[in-house]
């Protein structure tokens, strides 16, 4: 595809281009989004809000990157920002030492499918299940995240080991389960 | 501590992450995005409206302010002044219109043969045009109880003979005036008195004013002698209210105002960010080398900047004067630029900014270089508001020095701003802080030229308001100096 034209296109006000765009995007980005959020509802919401700001600011899109990375860029920002204004998600944002859990050196395979693994992420609570997402799978380095979430390093940094902790646990129990089971139990 | 195998394992189930979104997302961003268009083309559409709208008040106010204050005058009693007549009202006869004339006190008023009358005072009125209206009035309609125009051309036939509308108190064509002996009709002393506050034919028309500012509705109803109360009363009034008029010193003027000058961007606070600042996307003024190190980035340079809008001022003492206005401000800056890189048109912020500068719209991102100048131009939509003193009290050449501030919303900007990441200039009305709080100061010289009221002076303008919205960037202020003028129209 020729991004170049469309983009273009899509600043003439295209609605066609603008579709095209949309629909070439949009099923990975609400992947993006599925992450960071509780629910499909929220994910699509903040789909929504992120592809409206595609469109607002594409003008400033040099093509010097990849389109891809940059509305990615621009899904994830919108989903911390959904995340810090929404009231479900601020609690958990706060980084509170009570809810702190422990770091364990474990290593284990990823044998999970795609939508295993993203489901086991996404009921990390929301402030591991952000920093996890940033740091493991963005690659945003510790300071970044920081600057990113307002916290300090450090916090960034110990955050994401104990949610390391807690996901490789929780695939731990999902594969033991699954293999006696078969069948999937919310941890 | 950790083995980056996980994460690369993670990182790989997750980059086959993929839904498929419900079609109310799409519907929704396709909505959203077209109200914004919608939006931005109706504000566009409204601005203009707005502009032309309180230009063409202003101009209605100093239209009106101009007048002399007599008209003024005689615009308010004419306001006042009761129902129109008609020939049908001239036809009415008898002994009812006979008492009309007789409640003036006056019977030295002779009935007029009536026929002749009928058509000729009808003429008389309908030709003579306001004045000859208002004669006929005062000649006898100010005291009808209906407040009707009564059938005075039928009893009076100064107005019925004088179809110039001549000033029934005038007396010298007016045999009327012969009737009306002015030691019996109180209001002829009424509108001596009247007469002394003008002279010729204002004086003419100040005479009108007793009757003219006479109710007709609060004496409607009431009977004759109420009426006649009412016509005593209002006389008395008519010389107060003449006297407030006049005394009405310091009424809101309006006026143009223009100026030109340069602008240029101030930058603070860059010492305690600097790095940050330099590191950042900066803004066109950053000075340091791009990633390719064989382009630079140009400095700002200042360039013209000019002014116009409409400007009222309301003195508020001798020496104290409020003025506000609404100006429309162009700012410009230069800078110097590399070959463009990317051949794209875009929508242009301002419809302003693309019948003006057409060229600057042939690409959206330039490299940094020395290839070409490039003008940034702002447009900013100004409310002023300033206290000016005036300094001596020299009618020659008063000196007058101002101060105030203006709230600005930019209007429209095809400003390049600089990426030191990418290291282009890329164009981004986003990033400008759209509404500007500004402070500014002159000292103006009053120059009277004809009744026409000058004042010009050297003026500084500094924004407070940062011009973008990332302080990463560096604070930078627009910093305006040039040559300030007023113009007021003078009273006549």
């Amino acid at each position: 595809m020729d991004y170049h034209q469309l983009v273009k296109d899509c600043l003439r006000g295209d609605p066609a281009a603008q579709k095209l765009l949309y629909e070439h995007f949009a099923g990975p980005m609400l992947g993006v989004c599925y992450r960071y959020t509780k629910s499909m509802v929220d994910a699509e919401d903040v789909l929504q809000e992120g592809f409206i700001m595609v469109f607002k600011n594409l003008h400033q899109f040099t093509f010097t990157g990849e389109l891809g990375g940059w509305i990615r860029r621009i899904m994830i920002n919108t989903a911390i920002n959904y995340l810090k204004k929404n009231s479900r998600y601020q609690t958990d944002l706060l980084f509170t030492e009570g809810s702190l859990h422990p770091v364990s050196d474990d290593d284990p395979e990823v044998t999970l499918s795609t939508k295993e693994l993203a489901e086991l992420i996404r009921q990390l609570p929301p402030g591991y299940q952000a920093i996890f997402n940033l740091h493991a799978i963005e690659g945003y380095s510790h300071v970044e995240i920081g600057k990113i979430l307002g916290i300090k390093e450090g916090t960034s940094r110990s955050q994401y080991a104990r949610a390391r902790s807690l996901l490789i646990s929780w695939i731990y129990k999902y594969s033991a389960v699954n293999k006696n089971e078969s069948t999937y139990v919310r941890p | 501590m950790y083995d980056p195998k996980f994460e690369k394992g993670v990182r790989q189930k997750m980059e086959g992450l993929e839904f498929i979104p419900s079609e109310t997302v799409w519907a929704n961003v396709q909505k959203a995005v077209a109200n914004r268009h919608r939006r931005r083309t109706g504000f566009y559409f409204w601005r203009f409206v707005l502009s032309g709208v309180l230009l063409a008040g202003a101009v209605a106010v100093l239209y009106y302010e101009a007048k002399p204050v007599a008209d003024g005058a005689t615009v308010k009693k004419a306001g006042v002044s009761p129902a129109p007549a008609t020939p049908g009202a001239a036809s009415v006869q008898g002994s009812a219109a006979h008492a009309t004339s007789l409640s003036r006190g006056t019977a030295t008023v002779s009935p007029a043969p009536a026929g002749t009358a009928e058509s000729s005072a009808a003429a008389g009125h309908l030709t003579a045009g306001a004045r000859g209206e208002g004669n006929a009035r005062r000649a006898g309609g100010a005291f009808d109880p209906t407040g009707a125009f009564r059938p005075v051309g039928a009893h009076n036939p100064a107005v019925a003979h004088n179809p110039a509308g001549a000033h029934h108190a005038t007396g010298a064509h007016n045999s009327a005036g012969a009737h009306n002996g002015t030691g019996e009709n109180e209001f002829a002393g009424a509108d001596e008195q009247l007469t002394t506050t003008a002279s010729g034919e204002a004086a003419s028309d100040e005479a009108v004013i007793a009757p003219y500012l006479y109710m007709p509705g609060l004496a409607r109803g009431q009977g004759n002698a109420a009426a006649i109360k009412a016509a005593k009363l209002s006389s008395k009034s008519a010389l107060i209210s003449l006297s407030t008029i006049q005394k009405t010193k310091r009424p809101w003027e309006a006026g143009f105002v223009a100026g030109g000058g340069l602008s240029r961007l101030n930058r603070v606070n860059l010492s305690s960010n600097r790095n940050q600042a330099l590191s950042a996307s900066l803004y066109n003024i950053a000075n340091g080398p791009t990633s390719s190190g064989k382009n630079y980035v140009s400095d700002v340079r200042p360039d013209v900047s000019f002014m116009a809008g409409i400007y009222l001022q309301k003195g508020l003492s001798s020496r104290w004067t409020l003025n506000l206005g609404m100006n429309l401000h162009y700012y410009s800056t230069r800078i110097t630029i590399g070959q463009p890189v990317s051949t794209y048109v875009p929508v242009s912020a301002s419809l302003i900014a693309s019948s003006l500068a057409p060229s600057a719209q042939s690409a959206t991102a330039y490299i940094a270089g020395d290839k070409q100048n490039f003008t940034n131009h702002y447009y900013f939509l100004e409310l002023p508001v300033n206290i000016q003193y005036q300094l001596n009290k020299s009618r020659l050449l008063p000196l007058f020095v101002e101060g105030g501030f203006s709230l600005a919303r930019l209007m429209g900007s095809d400003a390049l701003f600089y990426n030191s990441h990418s290291g282009v200039y890329y164009k981004d009305p986003a990033v400008l802080q759209k509404t500007q709080l500004n402070v500014s100061s002159a000292v103006m010289i009053g120059l009277p030229f004809h009744g026409i009221r000058i004042q010009a002076g050297p003026q500084v303008q500094y924004g407070l308001t940062p011009l973008i919205n990332n302080h990463s960037q560096g604070d930078q202020h627009f910093l305006y100096t040039g040559i300030k003028v007023v113009i007021v129209p003078g009273r006549k």
